[in-house]
């Protein structure tokens, strides 16, 4: 099995006031393999999810360990979704995507999709002269999302990008990342902490405790569909009885 | 939308019902007084505006200060957007400092003392103006990069933006409306504070013309002056807040 991206050791801790420090990332070690396709960080709310997909990204480079993307250091920064909506509200639907064109373009990058295969790609057909203020999250996600991947990266860092969804957008958001992933090849690595919608969109979860954060679980879903049922379960009984502490704060 | 509809009907029957109780109580009512004068009084005033008031003339030279301010301030934020989107560090403190002077030095006692300074010369409202300007453009240009959600940086830069381009293309377009929408209440200010500055120097402008009808105890232009004033202000302002829809209501949420 090939190793796409993998985490070795990675610790991050903020510096407070009068020297003391506040340790969030406790030695954080997992890889995602060539086929794993959807992967999620499953951990509680203010556990360091964002933290970690920053760090994954190189936005912040601040931390301890190292990050290997198909066993070379990640020399690019990885396409990032953060949880509030990205696009910018001064431009439209096609003023969005083409943005980073000229950025690729000011890189010196090849683009490898064109404006309108990537508006349809997202669902964005007939809308390419809308603006993105005033209109949903679903919305908005589906500019960030084509932006990503207009990058041409092969993974996309989503951060929570459920959360502020009603039931119905995200059903449908969960199918699209579904579709892109399997029709383009594209990897995407989430963090959540609702355990609904990690088990129903991923190949794999990697459940995190809190305080600071740490792997504690690695959860192949692909290979057992029954044991993985089983343990989503397990875990949502767990957390509606209050026994995992370390978990508090994840939602069903 | 409704609500501002609604508070714009508001301010429409307040001012008809003004003019109503103006026309039936000092046109009918008290039609001798020192206080306002009748209706009829000032319509006729209008022509002596034209000929003994030059109102076209000095109305002109009050626009120009006041556009010419705005668009002076205007260019020069935007020559130098880089550097205060990005809060540079002299740029900032410098602000700041301003900021503290400002808070113990109302802008009018800088109009004071420039009328004293620059004695006799036409530029010291356009100095003036294009200064407390700049500086009031400072002020919310730092406020709005200040709130600039990390969101939109983050994303960009992971998507591969540089340094150039994350501040021309994203935190200067995140700014603009801010700007934009600080406009009409600059507009405003510049208005009073421009009238006083010709009212006390003397030269051209609407505030010489307050001053001369004050002088001559000419209430009815006085009266007329005031109405074509408030006129053009709101004309003014209208179509500022025209463009401002049109052109810079997106923003950042």
């Amino acid at each position: 099995m090939n190793n796409f991206l993998e985490l070795k050791n990675i610790i991050k801790d903020y510096r407070g006031e009068a020297g003391s420090k506040l340790l969030v990332l406790d030695k954080i070690n997992f890889t995602i393999n060539e086929d794993d396709y959807i992967t999620s960080v499953l951990a509680p709310a203010g556990c360091g999810k964002t933290t970690l997909l920053r760090i994954i990204s190189g936005l912040d480079y601040e931390y301890e360990g190292s990050i290997l993307l198909k066993g070379n250091k990640v020399i690019n920064k990885l396409p990032f979704i953060p949880e509030n909506p990205s696009s910018f509200p001064w431009l439209d639907v096609e003023g969005n995507i083409k943005i980073v064109f000229r950025m690729l373009d000011n890189l010196g990058s090849t683009i490898d999709y064109k404006l309108q295969e990537l508006i349809d790609l997202t669902g964005l057909t007939g809308y390419e002269k809308h603006f993105p203020d005033n209109k949903s999250y679903g919305f908005r996600f589906r500019i960030s999302l084509a932006r990503a991947i207009a990058v041409s990266s092969q993974i996309i860092l989503l951060d929570d990008p459920f959360k502020l969804m009603n039931a119905e957008t995200k059903e449908e958001l969960l199918q699209l990342i579904k579709n892109i992933s399997s029709s383009r090849g594209l990897r995407f690595l989430i963090s959540t902490s609702n355990i609904t919608d990690s088990f129903e969109i991923s190949n794999r979860i990697f459940l995190m405790s809190n305080n600071p954060a740490s792997v504690i679980e690695d959860i192949q879903i692909g290979k057992n569909s029954q044991g993985s049922e089983q343990r989503k379960n397990e875990l949502k009984v767990l957390l509606e009885k209050g026994n995992l502490k370390s978990l508090a704060n994840l939602s069903i | 939308m409704s609500d501002r509809l609604h508070s714009r009907g508001k301010y429409a029957y307040l001012l008809i019902a003004f003019i109503l109780f103006w026309i039936v109580l000092f046109e009918f009512v008290l039609s001798a007084n020192s206080f306002l004068p009748s209706p009829y009084f000032v319509i006729i005033s209008i022509g002596d505006l034209f000929s003994d008031y030059h109102i076209l003339v000095n109305i002109l030279s009050t626009l120009t200060a006041v556009y010419f301010s705005i668009i002076a301030a205007l260019f020069i934020i935007w020559v130098f957007r880089i550097y205060l989107v990005n809060g540079h560090n002299l740029i900032r403190h410098t602000i700041d400092a301003l900021g503290w002077f400002a808070g113990f030095v109302p802008s009018i006692i800088l109009a004071f003392f420039l009328i004293y300074w620059l004695d006799g010369s036409g530029y010291v409202k356009y100095i003036f103006g294009s200064f407390s300007c700049l500086i009031l453009f400072f002020f919310k240009l730092e406020d709005a990069a200040g709130k600039i959600g990390s969101e939109y940086i983050d994303a960009a830069v992971s998507l591969g933006a540089d340094h150039k381009m994350i501040s021309g293309k994203i935190r200067w377009k995140s700014v603009i409306p801010a700007v934009a929408h600080y406009v009409p209440e600059i507009h405003l200010y510049l208005w009073s504070m421009i009238i006083i500055i010709e009212y006390i120097k003397g030269g051209s402008g609407l505030g010489v013309v307050f001053r001369q009808a004050l002088l001559y105890k000419d209430l009815p232009v006085l009266f007329s002056t005031a109405l074509f004033t408030i006129i053009v202000i709101l004309l003014a302002e209208s179509l500022i807040k025209y463009l401002n829809n049109k052109y810079f209501a997106r923003v950042m949420e």
